[in-house]
This record gives C-alpha cells, structure tokens and sequence, in this order.
C-alpha cells in the first residue's frame, strides 16, 4: 500500500513535470529523495535499551511546491537485532517502518546550496521476525522535526546529508510499571543520500 | 498441478500449526530462587516455552534468562493468540553455556516447571514470588501403597503435608478424575502428616466416610508406606 502511494505520486508528478512556465500559486515539485540511515536510538525503552539498530533506508517524494514550502510524503525503514531476549523474548529481529507526509521550506544558500527544514507526521510499525516467521508487530504514529543540506552537482542532480529528531508512540498492553518501555521510541536519523529534482 | 496445491496444502497446514503471537501485548513473569534457607540462588536459567494443544503441539522458546545476584528473573515476551497455550517456565533448565564435565546433578539444584494459563495473569503479569528449589540430595521419596482388605471399602481423598519438592505445578490443575497421587518428592528429615479418607460402602444406603491421619517419619532413604484399610 505504501510503495502504491508513492508509485501514485511519482506518475503524478511525471504528469506535470513537463509544464516549465507555472504562474499558478501551487505548483507541482518532483523532487526524490533515497537516503541510507544511520540511526541513534535512545532513551528508557524498547528499541533503545533491548535492540542494536543498523543502518536503514529512506524515502521521499515532494509533489507540492507552495513558495518555498514543500508538501511530500515519505518511508524510512530501519532494521534492529535484539540484546535483551529477557525484554524482548526470543525473537531475533525488530524491522521498524514509519510511512509520513511532511512539509519542508526550502532555503537557498548559494546557487549549489540549500538548507531544507522539515517537519513531518504519520504512521509507524513496529515488526517482530525470527528466522522470518512474524512474532506480531506494534503500531502507532511517529512525528520529525529535521533538516537536509542539499549540494547541487547537475541541473537536475544532488547529494544530501541530513538529520532529524523523530519520536514515535506505539500501542502496547502490558502490565503498568512497563507501559512506558514499550510505548514510544526516541532516535536521531542521520540521513545521506541523492536527489532527483 | 497436484504437487503444487498438494505443496501449497502442506504450506498452509504447517503455517496453521504455529502458535501466533499480539506484539502488542506482552506478558511478565517474574520470581525469585531461594533455597531451602531462604538464600537467593543466582545464575539459574529460567525460559519460558509456550506450547499449543494442536495435534502437533508446536512450541516456542519465548523467553530466557538468568537470575540475578539475588535470585530474581524478569522475562516479558509476546502474548501467544488462544486462550489455550500453555506457558511453562522452567526454572533451573538446563543452561546450554554450561559444561557437562562441571555439572553435578547429585548436589545441584532440583528442576521445576510451573504451567500456566494466560487467564492465570493478572494485569498482565504472573509474579511467581519465591519459588524453593531443593538440591537434588536433599530429597528422597514417599511412595504410599495402598492395601486394600475391603471390597466394601475406598480411600476418596489423600494427601501429605510437610515439604515437598514438586518438579512440576499446575497452576490449573483440576483433579476431576480424583486420581489419588502416591508418590511423593519430599525433604529428607522430617515429619510428614498423612491425610486420608475412607469411604465404607458396606451400607448401600449410606456411605460412611472417616478422616484419618498419620505422621510418617522421613530420613535419608526411600519410604514406602502400607496403607492399609
């Protein structure tokens, strides 16, 4: 489904990327963005405290462009292996996926160089795998607030590094006093990666 | 084409019989070792296994752990889906870090397993408190052997209260059949009290029951009691 809306909005853009001359107020952007993370897990929980991140994916689409404000959507995927069995139960690996829609301003520094803060806000899951059998998995809703450095190196061609501060609020059942370690995740993203413009 | 639907069938019958789990609820089950002095007993393995009553009764190792410097352990896993899996936890299990050659089964420590129910946590949580392991040579047996002189006459009810070392508890066991149980794990050196009823059935009309007890002394050896009624 979530692969679906973004292959929707691609098409969509591609529909319009050949209109050059927009007096119109909102345009349409087509600017794509794949990007490795290396994520930084913190604080008292799950994630943090029984599981070992590595580096993960990311995805993003701006389709709107509003001024300088851009209207896109995105998917970040980041794998974890567990340390903790006692907190986590015997189960090897955690995948977390976070599909979001964001609004992004874009700041020219130079002619190569802009500044891109972001915030963004969707949906989160949490998935449990051994040996690729499904232990359940643990949904809610994730929020960003981040930046990206963009460095043009062709007209429609550029490099990027980033970071954003994300903090996600999962759905648990669970006896009281652990609530709070299973019901929300914390993480630095540092984010390198290309963009399609 | 048959050895395809026949594969996909055979696919589907063995994803069927693995348990399922809600990683959105998780358990907790928690205790304490402590001897027969009441000393904590550390680096013990515990693990959990959850067992599904189907026909090929898969389990799950869901949990392991060891107790800490004061015996204690903590495990939370996710919740099997039904009502029926039975969660085990094995307390003294075999530790597969452990070398053969420096294990001494003779003085070590008994094993136990407690079997329970997800209706059996409250809140989420089983707290198994403290839990007594014996070693292994501070226990012998009490067999109790019944001598039946009556045809008119049956024990309905039997039970020894003392210490004793039971390596397996169930914590929904319903004794519906009323089995009589006549074999006991107990702490050497001690007194027992045996508890019994007889049911005399030689009036057809009524049925006397009568409670009886009897103190069995228990020292280092096997005993083997002759009930005789």
């Amino acid at each position: 489904m979530k692969l679906k809306v973004l292959f929707f909005l691609f098409l969509l853009q591609l529909s319009y990327s050949q209109e050059t001359e927009n007096k119109n107020l909102v345009k349409f952007n087509h600017d794509i963005r794949v990007n490795l993370i290396i994520p930084s897990t913190f604080g008292d929980n799950f994630l943090a405290k029984a599981s070992d991140s590595h580096l993960g994916i990311g995805t993003n689409f701006s389709f709107l462009r509003i001024h300088n404000f851009k209207l896109g959507a995105g998917y970040d995927f980041i794998p974890y292996s567990t340390t903790d069995i006692s907190m986590a139960g015997n189960i090897k690996s955690s995948e977390f996926h976070m599909l979001y829609g964001d609004v992004s301003y874009e700041i020219k520094i130079t002619d190569k160089l802009n500044f891109e803060p972001y915030f963004g806000y969707g949906g989160a899951k949490l998935k449990f795998k051994s040996d690729g059998r499904s232990f359940g998995n643990q949904t809610g809703n994730n929020i960003r607030v981040g930046l990206n450095t963009d460095y043009q190196l062709a007209k429609r061609f550029s490099v990027y590094f980033g970071f954003c501060y994300l903090k996600s609020n999962l759905d648990i059942n669970t006896s009281p006093e652990f609530v709070s370690f299973y019901d929300n995740t914390a993480l630095f993203q540092f984010n390198f990666g290309i963009k399609i413009h | 084409m048959r050895k395809i639907l026949f594969l996909f069938f055979i696919l589907f019958t063995c994803y069927s019989c693995e348990i399922q789990y809600d990683g959105e609820t998780r358990l907790v089950v928690q205790g304490q070792l402590v001897d027969r002095n009441s000393n904590p007993i550390p680096n013990k393995r515990v693990e959990i296994n959850n067992f599904s009553d189907g026909t090929y009764t898969p389990s799950d190792l869901i949990s392991y752990t060891k107790t800490d410097s004061e015996g204690k352990f903590l495990m939370i896993f996710p919740t099997p889906k039904g009502e029926d899996i039975e969660i085990i936890t094995t307390l003294n299990g075999y530790n597969f870090d452990d070398d053969y050659a420096t294990l001494n089964y003779a003085t070590g420590f008994q094993n136990k397993s407690i079997t329970a129910l997800k209706k059996n946590f409250k809140n989420y949580k089983l707290d198994l408190n403290q839990v007594t392991l014996y070693k292994n040579d501070e226990i012998t047996q009490l067999q109790i052997q019944l001598n039946k002189t009556s045809t008119n006459k049956t024990v309905t009810a039997l039970d020894v209260q003392g210490i004793l070392s039971k390596d397996f508890t169930d914590l929904n066991y319903k004794n519906e059949n009323h089995y009589l149980e006549t074999n006991f794990n107990v702490v050497k050196n001690q007194n027992v009290r045996l508890s019994y009823t007889i049911a005399d059935y030689s009036d057809p009309t009524k049925v006397v029951t009568t409670n009886h007890e009897t103190i069995i002394p228990i020292n280092s050896e096997k005993v083997i009691h002759l009930l005789t009624y």
